[in-house]
């Protein structure tokens, strides 16, 4: 008789742990923007609407399987309402398995195209800067990110594993913008020139504050934070002269999950990811994002996105060539 | 092939040093007079506390560049992993019958006795528990992507994370399951083999103490030299980076409610892992159904990922929807993963029993449930509690499996400090570490008072 | 009372019992004798059902209980008591606590309980031992335990593996003494292993010599 009661003690436990009640009003968001910067936007949204927002947050792409994976796992029977992904590839890899379902919401109308999904599956907003942060002690700073290939930096330079996250991104661009084989002399002079590779971002960002290296391509957040705390370091926007491709930019995406559990909520807390005051929140946060929104402000650090010279992407395009050089990038990482 | 040659290469190199060192703590623990030598017990078990992630970035603190590179991850998973060996030894020498010491002793000194005696008795027990050490050492993932050194599991991982490629990820993962099959074939023809009965001590049995006599000054230098050096010095790191009380406070607030989940899981999670694994260990030892512990250590040996992500297709549906989107699903994972460890603790226990012990209860007309009930479990209470703890200790530190499987808003506080890590201020990182040490070792201390009182 | 018909039994190709035959009678006194690993234990397990045979019957009190491969009635129901070598005095338990084991068991009342523990331990030679821890004995005293342990729930067979061999001379003769004034009191039938003859010269009806093949 005792063990029925701890078996029914410990189910009704987990009923109390688990805040998965059907009745509620609520929205399911899985999100791979980083916590600190994505909580609070999420927490805002739930006092303005009531609508309780139950959210699945991601670690740095390198560290977990991550929130993709799940979705991928969970196509049966989704649990997600709303993806809140923090690059556009992972958008459209879920685009090309079937995952998203089409909404265009009235906010993404202001959205430059090139930002946005044509067939409206995904919209960006929010987005950061592929930029180098630099040792400001340093004689020579790198212009381009081919730079990373010029001899006076042998042995110097630091880079994100090419695998995972933004890094990714931006290499599948070179694929796509300059072709196979001078993408791949790029990877494989990379090596020769001795880049080293980090475990993400904010850890190259670590090594060129400690000058362990002199400079690295990151996202803007992390130069803008490390610049915050008056770090010795500069970022410089790459590949701004006549003739070369320009900044890689990257949005934040939000998308609606097909087939999901709580439709008119998730279409809800879209709206709002895509608003104003959402892009303003996010560019006065210590993410400092650039609005893609006319008229919003990006952080005094960075300028408009109207002010760089951005390098033209199709991100479908870019999710088509990762899938195509997957076998060589694993090759190069020594997998 | 070469990588997964490689990390078998680097999991002997480092499950080599943690026994080794392991088995030197448990052996002078247990059996001298050394001063402190419980607090130095409780001490050396720190770094099992933490995710192993976080045992690798107070390392890189102090190290700094050397640390990344084989060596490296060969000192930080030997730290982080040396406590398991050492506890078993512990347990093991503690419930050694002295009376196999004391006719040594007669014709020898203690450190002869120590090595033609005492540890070959225990050395196919402590086989058992290097395989558990080499299978975690194999399948960490988390150290070696920090300390940037790729293995056969970043492998898997990547074609998981990177490229979303489950089938290769399933491939490569059968090769570990050829390797544990390979081991437990080891095991059963050269190691059981040689298991003795040494249960219980004679009525003399605190007095096989060893006297240290003109080496404990050393000994007791050399064990806290190390102590300070890779457990306390990091541990002080991350105190000391975390600066002041109010971090500490702004940590509570933000973590507080995932807090009492991991303690409820883990508490759960570790009792059913207890009572399955002596179940379990058991039905091994009377039916020799080894396939049960084929399957245990393959759970045990597997990529966390492949793990959850087939629990997902497998719970997933409209009909168990109600186990997936609860903890439940959750405690299922843990069980699948962590069982094999307590396993191995209640089968190299169950070992020791004599089988006169289960049959004088038969013939006085006791059933098997009663036997089990009544006499084979009181006499295992040594393995229920350290599997207990075991247990609790590495639910709680779990993110790979619980990230893919907590529903959205039910966190755990391992996963949550995995979250907050990216571009949270460093400070906060190092006070929710701090905090997560704290947590788990309040049962370790529990876990000593009990001790004492059993 | 105990019947063997044609027993074989095997360990590791070695034969141990080749068409082996043996009646026993109610309340007499066996003892077998061997040299070590000529089959004594396994003699008593077979009967005992902790081991089966080969081929072969076994019966007690006129009832088939085990033959060829199958155990067919288990060993809590054969009305057997044995004391093992090796004593098995479970450690977690005090001497009551291991006297009264197979009272609780059959579901005798606690107050007939107690009275049984302490008259078996007065027929042993250890009033007052009740609470005693197991590991705080003597030799003898362990040998007392083992013996009222297995007699206090009155089996009609009893079975004894060289219950004497960790003992010295004097309590040899001791022991030997009390357990031929037990079995003539409760007129148990003793099977009792040993390699000891003048032990089986004081004991036995008959002595039965295990040889090996």
């Amino acid at each position: 008789m005792k063990y029925i009661f701890v078996v029914l003690l410990m189910i009704f436990t987990f009923n109390g742990c688990s805040k998965n009640k059907q009745n509620e009003n609520s929205v399911v968001i899985y999100v791979s923007e980083d916590r600190v910067f994505s909580e609070p936007i999420l927490k805002d949204f739930e006092k303005k609407t009531g609508i309780k927002v139950k959210a699945l947050y991601d670690t740095e792409e390198s560290k977990s399987t991550g929130v993709v994976n799940k979705l991928i796992a969970e196509k049966n029977n989704p649990q997600a309402d709303v993806y809140w992904a923090n690059e556009p590839i992972r958008a459209e890899i879920l685009k090309q398995k079937g995952l998203l379902a089409k909404y265009i919401s009235k906010n993404s109308k202001t959205i430059a195209n090139n930002f946005k999904d044509k067939d409206g599956f995904w919209c960006g907003f929010s987005a950061r800067a592929r930029v180098f942060v630099v040792d400001k002690s340093m004689k020579n700073y790198p212009k381009s990110v081919f730079d990373y290939l010029d001899k006076r930096f042998k042995d110097k330079a630091v880079i994100a594993n090419p695998l995972f996250g933004s890094t990714t991104a931006q290499i599948s661009a070179i694929f796509v913008k300059f072709g196979d084989e001078k993408a791949k002399l790029f990877l494989n002079g990379l090596k020769k020139n001795g880049v080293k590779i980090s475990t993400s971002n904010g850890e190259s960002a670590d090594f060129v504050v400690k000058k362990r290296y002199a400079f690295s391509l990151v996202d803007s957040d992390d130069a803008i934070s490390r610049i915050r705390e008056k770090k010795d370091i500069k970022m410089i926007y790459p590949d701004q002269r006549d003739g070369e491709m320009g900044c890689f930019i990257i949005p934040n995406v939000v998308m609606l999950i097909a087939s999901s559990k709580h439709e008119q909520n998730a279409k809800l807390l879209i709206e709002y990811l895509l608003s104003d005051e959402v892009e303003a929140k996010l560019a006065l946060a210590d993410c400092a994002q650039i609005p893609l929104h006319e008229g919003v402000k990006p952080p005094h650090e960075l300028k408009a996105l109207s002010d760089i010279k951005v390098m033209q992407v199709d991100y479908a395009k870019l999710a088509k060539k990762l899938h195509e050089i997957e076998v060589f990038l694993k090759e190069w990482a020594g997998y | 092939m070469m990588l997964f040659i490689d990390t078998v290469f680097l999991s002997l190199i480092t499950t080599f040093i943690a026994v080794l060192f392991g088995v030197f703590f448990g052996v002078i623990f247990e059996k001298t007079t050394l001063a402190f030598k419980h607090t130095f017990l409780i001490l050396f078990t720190l770094p099992l506390l933490l995710p192993p992630y976080i045992t690798a970035l107070s390392f890189s603190e102090l190290f700094g560049e050397w640390l990344f590179s084989f060596k490296g991850v060969v000192l930080v998973e030997s730290v982080i992993y040396l406590p398991i060996p050492m506890l078993v030894t512990f347990l093991l020498l503690k419930n050694i019958n002295s009376s196999h010491e004391d006719s040594a002793r007669i014709f020898c000194p203690w450190i002869c006795v120590l090595q033609k005696i005492t540890l070959p008795l225990i050395l196919p027990y402590l086989f058992l528990v290097s395989s558990i050490v080499f299978i975690l050492s194999f399948g960490n993932y988390s150290v070696v992507n920090f300390l940037r050194y790729n293995t056969f599991i970043s492998k898997i991982f990547v074609e998981f994370s990177a490229f979303y490629e489950y089938k290769s990820s399933i491939i490569l993962s059968l090769l570990i399951l050829l390797m544990v099959f390979m081991i437990l074939w080891f095991e059963k023809n050269y190691i059981k083999k040689n298991y003795a009965t040494l249960f219980y001590s004679s009525r003399f049995k605190n007095k096989n103490l060893i006297e240290l006599k003109n080496f404990k000054y050393i000994i007791f230098t050399f064990i806290f030299v190390l102590l300070f050096s890779f457990i306390l010095l990091p541990i002080i790191t991350l105190v000391i980076n975390s600066a002041s009380l109010s971090n500490y406070i702004k940590a509570f607030e933000l973590v507080s409610d995932s807090i009492y989940r991991s303690i409820i899981y883990s508490s759960i999670g570790a009792l059913i892992i207890t009572l399955f694994s002596f179940l379990i260990a058991l039905i091994i030892k009377r039916k020799q159904l080894h396939i049960l512990d084929f399957a245990t250590i393959s759970f045990f040996a597997l990529p966390s990922s492949v793990i959850a992500i087939g629990l997902i297709y497998l719970f997933n549906n409209s009909i168990t929807s109600f186990i997936y989107s609860s903890p439940i699903i959750i405690i299922i994972a843990y069980i699948l993963k962590y069982s094999a460890l307590s396993n191995r603790i209640f089968s190299a226990n169950l070992a020791q029993l004599p089988h006169s012990f289960e049959d004088s209860a038969k013939v006085l007309g006791a059933s098997k449930i009663y036997t089990v009930l009544h006499i084979t479990a009181p006499l295992l209470k040594g393995s229920f509690l350290l599997s207990y703890f075991l247990s609790f200790i590495f639910l709680l530190r779990d993110t790979d499996m619980t990230m893919l499987l907590y529903s959205a808003g039910n966190d755990t506080f391992a996963v949550k400090l995995f979250t907050l890590m990216a571009n949270s201020p460093q400070e906060m990182v190092s006070a929710l570490c701090v905090m997560m040490l704290l947590i788990i070792l309040t049962p370790i201390l529990l876990w000593l008072i009990l001790r004492k009182i059993f | 009372m105990i019947k063997l018909k044609n027993i074989t039994k095997q360990y590791d190709s070695k034969k141990l019992f080749y068409n082996f035959s043996l009646d026993i009678k109610a309340g007499e006194k066996i003892v077998i004798l061997g040299v070590s690993g000529s089959g004594k234990s396994t003699f008593l397990r077979l009967i005992a059902g902790l081991e089966k045979v080969d081929s072969g019957e076994i019966y007690l009190d006129n009832k088939l209980v085990s033959k060829d491969d199958s155990i067919l009635v288990d060993t809590d129901k054969r009305d057997i008591g044995f004391v093992f070598q090796d004593l098995a005095l479970w450690p977690h338990f005090n001497v009551f606590q291991n006297i009264e084991f197979g009272l609780k068991i059959k579901k005798i009342p606690k107050q007939k309980r107690v009275e049984l523990v302490k008259s078996i331990l007065e027929k042993v030679n250890l009033r007052g031992f009740e609470n005693r821890a197991i590991d705080e004995l003597s030799g003898g005293q362990k040998q007392r335990v083992a013996l009222a342990r297995t007699l206090v729930v009155k089996p009609k067979i009893v079975l004894m593996d060289e219950p004497l061999s960790s003992l010295d001379k004097d309590l040899n003769l001791q022991i030997l003494d009390e357990i031929f004034t037990l079995q003539k009191e409760l007129n148990f039938t003793l099977l009792y292993v040993t390699h000891n003859k003048s032990e089986a010269d004081f004991l036995a009806d008959r002595v039965v010599t295990i040889k090996s093949v």
